[in-house]
């Protein structure tokens, strides 16, 4: 116990009366260490917000996506596809990217919501003044929006924006409305949102085919079937397969991101694990220094009674303590960092396990790197190290 | 009887020249013997000190330390019988130079499973008998060389060892301080301790109450 003391305050006194040599060897860990939990952390932080939010749309919603814009269905098309069994609402989707401007304020683009009077239904949006799109918005193609409540506060500060106008483009837009706060959602603030009828958005320079829609089916049991259900009517319609248009569930789209994050994670984590394995080869190297320079006092310690094994754990552990304080700073460094970017608007949600692995990884590291340098150390002949200068 | 060598040999190769370090030598030693070991510069005394001390094997003969037939030994054995049996004291001293004076006399102690506070304070009594109380925690680069080698004769005094090998202990030394370290050498063997010294200077190897001579790799009593 005493030995194995002694050996463990040698260790820290050698790593600490070669401070810069110890940090700059310790550098490729501590860079490993911090860039796994960062990566990890974003990528779990990310995942863990769009879930969120894609769950908050509610389970009941499909989402249309026509991806080839030679295909399109017709605003008319909604009619028929209300039609469909358990389809209960929809709301076609296009955004236009605008100018906005009220009265002095400087004019700033802003992107432009086209849709229905269901989008805010199906959506789960509330207004907190003023009224919601009406059928008859639609039907005049009336200029009047529904506004954010960022966008509303910013435009309007204090005053209330219902009654007033707008510009778009230049033309004036009445606002009716003001969105209760949402939240960003899917790394878009949905509180910077205007919303304007779909059938005004030709004013816009849009027309009103439609390409994407939110729909929502009336029991969530038969969510799957509805999905069969509309990617037929659209097969049939349009005269295209589904490599051309997805219906899709929220979950669906959480799985699809879950994939690809995960493979994200996989490829970034892969590459943090490579720095962390040059990071030992550098360890590895510093110690066959060390030995090479400390081949003397092996010598001494072999002289006066050091075995093998002691020798063998003096530089093992060595290694090891430069690892493991390595991969500790290299734990706080990243969970700073990550801590800091989490401040700045990135997700960020450091997994205990991987933090755990990676410190694990880099006593291993110690442990791999260390023991090659170290057996060096313990075989040296008495004689010869002693002779050694 | 301690040290009995029997027909000991060590040739080195150098090329096609062969150099008889130790050529064919036979030698014993007695429990409480101070013996010195005189010959000039190349006659083999240094590698006939590594044999004795475990720290260099020969190419034959027999070595029995203390009845134990050093070529049978294991590896830990031997570094056991280093440890325990056999006290170092080099020329140049062969402290270590990052720690204590304290420190390095407690690196054998510790080696041989001595707690720290029992082999601290060892140390700090080993201080005291070479005369070196108040620098305890001095690194060697803060000392003397006759301070030193007190350091390095306290250290090979550690665990008590059944012999004490010296290797021109004083030839890195002025000739005050040598006569100073030959006196403590002197008060030990008094005390019972057996010591083998290796010398070049007839003047430190009188001291002892034996004096070998040593030429080319031979031993003349
Ligand atoms: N590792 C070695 N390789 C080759 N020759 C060696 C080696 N070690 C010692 N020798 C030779 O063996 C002989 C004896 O050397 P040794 O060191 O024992 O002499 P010494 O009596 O201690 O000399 P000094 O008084 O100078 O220390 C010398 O001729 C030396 O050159
Ligand atoms: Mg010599």
């Amino acid at each position: 116990m005493t030995k194995f003391l002694n050996i463990l305050k040698i260790a820290f006194k050698n790593i600490f009366s070669n401070k810069l040599r110890s940090i700059l060897t310790m550098l490729g860990l501590i860079i490993g260490v911090a860039s796994v939990i960062i990566l990890v952390g974003i990528g779990n932080g990310t995942q863990e917000n769009v879930t969120s939010q894609v769950k908050s749309l509610g389970t009941d919603v499909l989402t249309l996506n026509i991806q080839d814009n030679d295909y399109a269905l017709s605003y008319s098309d909604i009619d028929e596809m209300l039609e469909i069994n358990n389809v209960e609402a929809i709301a076609p989707y296009k955004t236009v990217s605008a100018t906005v401007k009220y009265q002095t304020t400087n004019s700033s683009r802003a992107s432009i919501i086209a849709t229905t009077d269901k989008y805010m239904s199906i959506m789960n949006y509330t207004i907190s003044s003023g009224r919601l799109m009406s059928v008859i918005d639609l039907e005049n193609n009336s200029k009047v929006c529904l506004l954010g409540s960022d966008i509303a506060e910013k435009l309007f500060e204090l005053s209330n924006p219902v009654g007033q106008d707008i510009q778009i483009n230049g033309d004036n837009y009445t606002v009716i409305g003001v969105i209760t706060e949402v939240g960003s959602s899917m790394g878009n603030n949905v509180d910077d949102m205007i919303i304007i009828p779909y059938t005004t958005a030709k004013y816009l320079g849009s027309d009103t085919s439609i390409n994407t829609a939110y729909i929502k089916v009336s029991n969530e049991d038969y969510i799957e079937q509805t999905t069969t259900l509309l990617e037929n009517y659209i097969t049939n319609k349009l005269g295209i397969t589904t490599d051309y248009f997805t219906v899709s569930s929220q979950d669906s789209m959480i799985d699809t991101f879950t994939n690809v994050n995960n493979s994200l994670s996989i490829l970034l984590g892969g590459i943090a694990s490579i720095s962390l394995i040059v990071g030992g080869i550098g360890v590895m190297n510093v110690m066959l220094v060390s030995v090479t320079e400390r081949t003397k006092e092996i010598g001494i310690r072999k002289a006066l009674g050091a075995k093998r094994r002691d020798i063998l754990l003096q530089f093992l552990i060595e290694a090891l303590v430069l690892c493991a304080l390595g991969g500790l700073i290299g734990v706080v460094l990243g969970i700073g960092v990550g801590e800091l970017l989490g401040k700045m608007g990135y997700s960020f949600s450091p997994s205990i396990n991987i933090t755990l692995i990676a410190f694990l990884s880099s006593v291993i590291i110690g442990i791999v790197f260390g023991i090659f340098p170290a057996n060096k150390a313990s075989k040296l002949n008495p004689i010869d190290a002693l002779h050694a200068e | 009887m301690l040290i009995e060598l029997k027909d000991i040999k060590k040739y080195y190769h150098l090329g096609d020249q062969t150099i008889k370090a130790i050529d064919d030598v036979s030698f014993t030693v007695e429990k409480g013997e101070f013996v010195s070991i005189i010959g000039p510069s190349g006659s083999g005394k240094s590698t006939l000190m590594n044999i004795l001390g475990l720290l260099d094997v020969p190419d034959s003969g027999k070595y029995l330390l203390d009845g134990l037939e050093i070529s049978k030994a294991k590896e830990k054995e031997l570094a056991t019988i280093r440890n325990k049996k056999i006290g170092f004291i080099f020329q140049n001293f062969n402290l270590l130079g990052k720690l204590t004076a304290v420190e390095n006399i407690q690196v054998p102690l510790i080696y041989n499973n001595e707690n720290n506070n029992q082999s601290k304070q060892r140390a700090i009594e080993l201080m005291k008998k070479v005369d070196l109380e108040g620098r305890e925690n001095h690194i060697p680069s803060q000392l003397s060389g006759g301070q030193q080698q007190r350091v390095a004769i306290a250290r090979a005094l550690a665990n008590q060892p059944e012999i004490i090998l010296a290797d021109e202990p004083t030839g890195a030394l002025d000739s005050k301080t040598s006569q100073d370290i030959m006196k403590l050498l002197t008060e030990l063997n008094e005390n019972g301790q057996t010591i083998i010294l290796i010398t070049h200077d007839m003047n430190v190897a009188k001291k002892a109450k034996r004096i070998v001579k040593i030429s080319d790799g031979k031993l003349y009593e």
